[in-house]
């Protein structure tokens, strides 16, 4: 008797040895499974943090290119006689530019001068004075700023460490004795050209921009390509610069600045980052959304074997990828935080339209990545909750 | 009694043109208020087929099916999801317990999809799993149990949403023959105590004979009622 208790049956003992950490393991899998998923939907956040962040940015530079870019923008410029860059007479049209703009009334022209001393003028038309521009510091010109020998000037707000303060007064300098009194900054919360640009009045109703800064203009017009009236403006500024005994060109308006091969060259970390989002969301993503699926489709056997309806079976199971999205969407905005604050990205706030492209992105594509697994949890029967596995 | 159950001439096929079964041919039964009767047959006699009718889980393809006087629409999933979660308290061969939650999940789980407050869920829980006596094993995983508690735990399931019927599809299938007692040593305290009316589809004659009554299904047919 002694005996028997004392026997153990060898392969129950093996199955009770085994039982345990199975069942643990099993459990631990699950949290894994989800842990996992998060992780993933991480990754979409970020890229889709990076995407709308480029997309917003790609806007945001579409419209500071309005100007120059724009169908009612042209630019002439002054040569020599015989057509060569070799001009060195000086010329001040600055009355004649100012009258130009007073009689044609929706005109702005801005100067640039190439090696310091060679004009040539951007004309833009069928808009008005460029005050979209977002205002960072102080104020935009004010008509008084102009017509009074006052030497004035917008920097964009990356140049707002090169000034100087002297007596309260902002001060910008070329480098040469004239300095510009600084009345605010303009610029783009993302990284723009445009936050780079001098804007100097000229002793006009206008300004000019200086020759070693980019030249994107941000000039509100309604778009309209009227090309009649731009070779009717063209006709008469290129008479007002002829009278000064020059020759005229007019020079090539590019399409665009921003390319997208520019983009990935001159953000290494977004590229990096992106290929790392678009490797885990095509790699493991749909797998994982469906095997995550697959794993709950018991759970929803049983749920329907009980009498749950589909609907809220289906909400039930929405709703837990939405906790879990959201999750990963909050960690992947931490992510991108850190990356942003050790990286050269422009970080805008929680609310900013970056983050709003961002995550309904995001929605949109964990969204499209659920209706395979939610299709498949919508054809489970009942019954399925009986089969022995 | 009344009759709580009453099916007539209920056909149910499986398959087309060759390869048809005709799992139910025709089966008529009554069951009373209270009753605790046991469905056998041999194999493929469609007594799970017949349980499953009963409990409102397969659409039939004819015939009629009265539930405490009233019909039940059996072509409507819909209707037949409502009628599940209402009346009937399913205990199956396999247990169908989530594996990842807990025996009180499991057991809350028909009062969650009632939107009952968390108290009164966990009141009702409580109290179902004192009386099959394994209100100690609550935040156990159902893979921590033996076959028996598991299958308690379905039972404490399907009791706790207070159906009046509970429908068994081998309940002793899995488990060994002292289980096996215990098990419907507690069906009978349901039966007894609650009032609840219980069918049993089983194989074993055992079985058959701690119940009221047996009904033989041969070929889908009812036999013997």
């Amino acid at each position: 008797m002694v005996e028997n208790t004392a026997w153990k049956h060898p392969l129950r003992e093996k199955e009770k040895a085994s039982k345990k950490p199975r069942k643990k393991h099993a459990k631990l899998r699950i949290k894994i499974e989800e842990f996992a998923l998060v992780v993933i939907f991480a990754a979409i956040g970020v890229g889709t943090i990076f995407f709308g962040s480029y997309a917003v940015e790609k806007y945001e530079m579409n419209k500071a290119e309005k100007g120059l870019f724009s169908p009612n923008v042209f630019v002439l410029a002054m040569r020599g006689v015989d057509e060569n860059l070799n001009f060195t007479q000086k010329v001040d049209i600055t009355k004649q530019v100012m009258d130009f703009i007073r009689t044609e009334g929706d005109v702005v022209v801005y100067q640039r001068l190439i090696s310091g001393s060679i004009p040539w003028y951007s004309v833009a038309f069928g808009g008005q004075l460029p005050t979209s521009l977002r205002v960072t510091y102080g104020r935009y010109f004010e008509e008084s700023d102009f017509g009074k020998g006052y030497y004035k000037c917008v920097v964009g707000k990356s140049l707002l460490l090169n000034i100087t303060r002297q007596d309260g007064v902002d001060y910008f300098s070329l480098g040469t004795d004239r300095k510009w009194e600084v009345v605010g900054a303009v610029g783009y919360p993302v990284v723009s050209d445009i936050n780079k640009t001098v804007l100097y009045n000229m002793d006009g109703y206008g300004a000019y921009i200086s020759q070693s800064e980019p030249f994107i203009i941000d000039f509100v017009g309604d778009g309209k390509n009227d090309q009649s009236r731009k070779e009717e403006l063209k006709e008469k500024f290129s008479a007002i610069l002829t009278a000064q005994g020059v020759s005229v060109v007019e020079l090539e308006v590019p399409d665009s600045v921003f390319t997208v091969s520019g983009f990935f060259n001159m953000e290494l970390l977004n590229l990096i980052m992106l290929i790392f989002a678009c490797f885990c969301v095509v790699l493991s993503t749909v797998p994982l959304t469906m095997f995550w699926a697959e794993r709950r489709r018991k759970r929803v056997a049983v749920q329907r074997m009980l009498g749950f309806s589909t609907s809220f079976t289906l909400w039930r199971m929405f709703g837990r990828l939405m906790i879990l999205f959201h999750l990963g969407f909050l960690i992947s905005y931490g992510v991108y935080f850190i990356i942003a604050k050790v990286g050269y990205l422009n970080l805008k706030s929680f609310f900013s339209p970056e983050m709003l492209v961002a995550y309904l992105g995001a929605l949109v594509f964990n969204i499209l990545i659920a209706i395979v697994p939610f299709v498949q949890t919508m054809r489970v029967e009942p019954g399925d909750a009986l089969r022995r596995e | 009694m009344e009759n709580i159950i009453e099916l007539k001439d209920v056909h149910k096929y499986y398959g087309k043109g060759d390869g048809l079964v005709r799992a139910l041919n025709g089966a008529t039964l009554d069951i009373k208020e209270g009753e605790m009767c046991a469905v056998m047959g041999k194999s493929g006699s469609g007594k799970s087929t017949l349980l499953y009718v009963m409990a409102g889980l397969n659409k039939v393809d004819k015939g009629d099916y009265r539930f405490q006087d009233k019909p039940v629409n059996l072509k409507n999933p819909n209707a037949l999801s409502r009628f599940r979660k209402d009346n009937i308290g399913l205990i199956v061969q396999n247990f169908a317990l989530i594996e990842d939650q807990t025996v009180f999940y499991n057991v809350a789980l028909p009062l969650k999809y009632k939107g009952l407050s968390r108290k009164k869920i966990q009141k009702r829980v409580m109290k179902v799993l004192e009386m099959l006596e394994i209100s100690d094993k609550a935040r156990n995983y159902p893979g921590q149990l033996s076959g028996g508690q598991q299958q308690r735990v379905s039972i404490a399931r399907a009791l706790v949403k207070k159906a009046e019927v509970l429908l068994a599809d081998e309940p002793t299938g899995s488990v060994d023959e002292a289980t096996e007692d215990n098990i419907m040593a507690l069906f009978r305290k349901i039966n007894t105590e609650l009032g609840k009316t219980i069918v049993i589809v089983t194989h074993d004659e055992k079985v058959g004979n701690l119940c009221d009554r047996v009904i033989r299904l041969s070929d889908g047919r009812v036999v013997n009622a």
